[in-house]
């Protein structure tokens, strides 16, 4: 079928004319919500804030290291440099990425229905769609920065940094994020409003700390991690301890993906 | 009506929808819909019509009942079923910071076409709604009447067998409206298509079957031939021109006529209500001949029993005073 207009240009009219059978790509509605959602994130201010204002801190904070080396003498390690900013980075990113994940589908609420549900997209891919396009998008901000802090620490401070031992610590900061993001976006599927769900999320990141640290020592704790990261960068790490951590922020990933997304599929939009 | 099931495009059973144990929005509601119906869908605000859709493209879920879209149930995962449906929902939204073009293959991509099919698809529907101008501005922008041509342009992008628009004309000037309603017309000589709107007027032109709604109860459900006949029949409106003396004898002689049960003048129109089993033609006749005795000048003559809003109201109102028979699909004959 063709569509033309009339010489007329507002009367619409119809003219046939058979179409090949069109292939439908199955898995392409969900690559258009992950594009599409990962873009508008990227653009965001909240993501765009949150990456200036760590790459503004990450160099204030080498000038004010190099200027303690210049001034008073002191060696500074890059290492130390790293440790200090990725713990900070972490800490100050989490009221902004808790907003970038408890957003992501209620934000929504107003073209949901209208623009998307309605089209040939299951609930199930449109959720998925969104929580790895959150999760891309938090990932890429965090490892932009890192790398950034990194090269700037290996090029202008003491070289004792480990390139892998660098990437161990920021895949398991990573993966501590990646729970985090699909806690928001479970949150987010459940819940209407963006703020219920951001105060929801905040409870979930202090209470679940506080219940993790009374489970038994075989879950990874939050303080160890806490405490490997120096190490880790200086080239001290344990494959295995990073797989622990991986697989318990995977089975917690899954786990608030399936509730969310059960959820999701059986409510009204 | 087709006996298969796979037949019918849309069928419904029971189908009950009630928000959170606090608001009955659709009661009970059976329908089928054969494929080419042109289907109106009539009800005050608050009628149901809205949420009957959502369920039926599965963006609510039943809380009793179901809903079968080409044979198959619908639910909020059926994205097979979805693919073959295009929808327009009242007040359409879109994303921000999007233009025609790139919602349209946002929307192509969402049905799962490939790119040498969409792109293409997407640049002929733009011409035809007549955003080729506009194609590259945010849609933020948009009127109303763009904002429908763009909605009409994303509920044909997958060539869908089912069209399901809730109040297309809504908010369309009568150029738009006009333009809307030939649209509908060319598209329901191919496809099958549910149109809700309160404009009956709009469901009389381009519709072939009705489904009234009433408070969440599907009160009607056939044609529209068939609702047409069920309203009141031997209701005239005739529109006069003469002095107040002239119209006054008129209006006794015509009271005193056999066939007529009540004449009401009212600013130069006579309102007649001929007898049940009176031949209208004869009716008309004799008070034309009144008419020209009297010397009144006939300014136009219309029968207001063929109005589907008169038809439509009719039912409602019926439905009305039906009371507590309602519970019952056939209400008791009372006793004598």
């Amino acid at each position: 079928m063709a569509y033309e207009s009339t010489s007329k240009g507002k009367i619409l009219s119809l003219r046939d004319s058979r179409a090949a059978e069109v292939v439908i790509n199955r898995w392409l509605p969900y690559w258009a919500v992950l594009q599409a959602d990962f873009n508008q994130t990227v653009r965001s201010w909240v993501w765009r804030t949150w990456v200036a204002v760590c790459i503004l801190a990450t160099v204030g904070w080498l000038v004010y290291r190099l200027g303690a080396y210049k001034e008073a003498g002191l060696v500074q390690g890059a290492s130390d440099y790293l440790t200090q900013l990725v713990r900070w980075m972490i800490v100050g990113s989490i009221s902004l990425v808790v907003i970038l994940a408890a957003g992501s589908i209620s934000s929504e609420r107003g073209t949901l229905a209208d623009s998307i549900l309605s089209r040939g997209i299951s609930r199930r891919q449109y959720y998925l769609g969104k929580l790895h396009a959150r999760i891309g998008a938090v990932l890429a901000g965090f490892f932009l920065v890192g790398i950034i802090a990194m090269a700037l620490g290996q090029f202008f401070l003491r070289e004792d940094l480990d390139i892998k031992g660098c990437f161990v610590a920021m895949a398991e900061a990573g993966a501590l994020l990646v729970s985090l993001v699909s806690f928001g976006v479970m949150a987010s599927a459940i819940l209407n409003n963006t703020l219920v769900g951001i105060m929801v999320l905040w409870l979930i990141v202090y209470g679940g700390g506080a219940l993790l640290s009374m489970l038994p020592a075989i879950l990874p704790q939050l303080g160890e991690v806490w405490n490997r990261l120096p190490n880790a960068i200086k080239g001290y790490y344990n494959l295995e301890t990073l797989g622990k951590v991986s697989v318990f922020c995977l089975v917690i990933c899954v786990l608030t993906s399936l509730i969310g997304m059960i959820y999701f599929s059986r409510r009204d939009v | 009506m087709a006996e298969r099931k796979a037949d019918l495009v849309l069928e419904t059973y029971q189908l009950t929808k009630i928000y959170q144990n606090r608001q009955i929005a659709l009661n009970d509601v059976t329908l089928r819909l054969e494929p080419g119906c042109i289907l109106g869908l009539l009800g005050a605000n608050g009628a149901g019509k809205t949420t009957l859709l959502r369920l039926v493209i599965g963006l609510h879920r039943a809380t009793a009942g179901w809903a079968r879209v080409f044979g198959e149930v619908m639910t909020p995962n059926s994205a097979d079923l979805r693919r073959r449906i295009g929808y327009i929902p009242t007040n359409p939204q879109f994303p921000k910071g999007m233009t025609p073009i790139t919602y349209l293959d946002y929307m192509a991509r969402l049905f799962g076409l490939p790119r040498d099919v969409r792109k293409p698809r997407l640049a002929s529907l733009i011409r035809a709604v007549g955003l080729l101008g506009a194609s590259g501005d945010s849609i933020e922008g948009f009127s109303n009447g763009m904002s429908a041509r763009l909605a009409v342009a994303t509920s044909l992008i997958n060539e869908p067998d089912l069209l399901i628009w809730d109040e297309p004309t809504h908010g369309l000037d009568p150029e738009a409206r006009r333009s809307m309603l030939e649209l509908m017309k060319g598209l329901g000589q191919e496809k099958t298509l549910i149109v809700s709107s309160h404009n009956l007027s709009d469901i009389d032109e381009v519709c072939n079957h009705a489904a009234v709604l009433s408070r969440g109860q599907l009160i009607y459900c056939g044609s529209l031939q068939d609702l047409k006949g069920r309203m009141r029949r031997n209701h005239y409106e005739v529109d006069l021109e003469a002095d107040q003396r002239a119209v006054g004898k008129l209006l006794q002689m015509v009271r005193a006529m056999q066939e007529v049960r009540s004449a009401e003048l009212q600013h130069r129109k006579l309102t007649l209500h001929f007898a049940e089993e009176t031949n209208a033609a004869n009716a008309v006749a004799t008070v034309m001949m009144a008419l020209n005795e009297c010397k009144v000048t006939l300014v136009g003559v219309r029968s207001v029993g063929q109005q589907t809003e008169q038809a439509f109201l009719d039912l409602v109102e019926k439905d009305e005073s039906a009371g507590f028979s309602r519970i019952y699909k056939n209400p008791p004959k009372q006793a004598a």
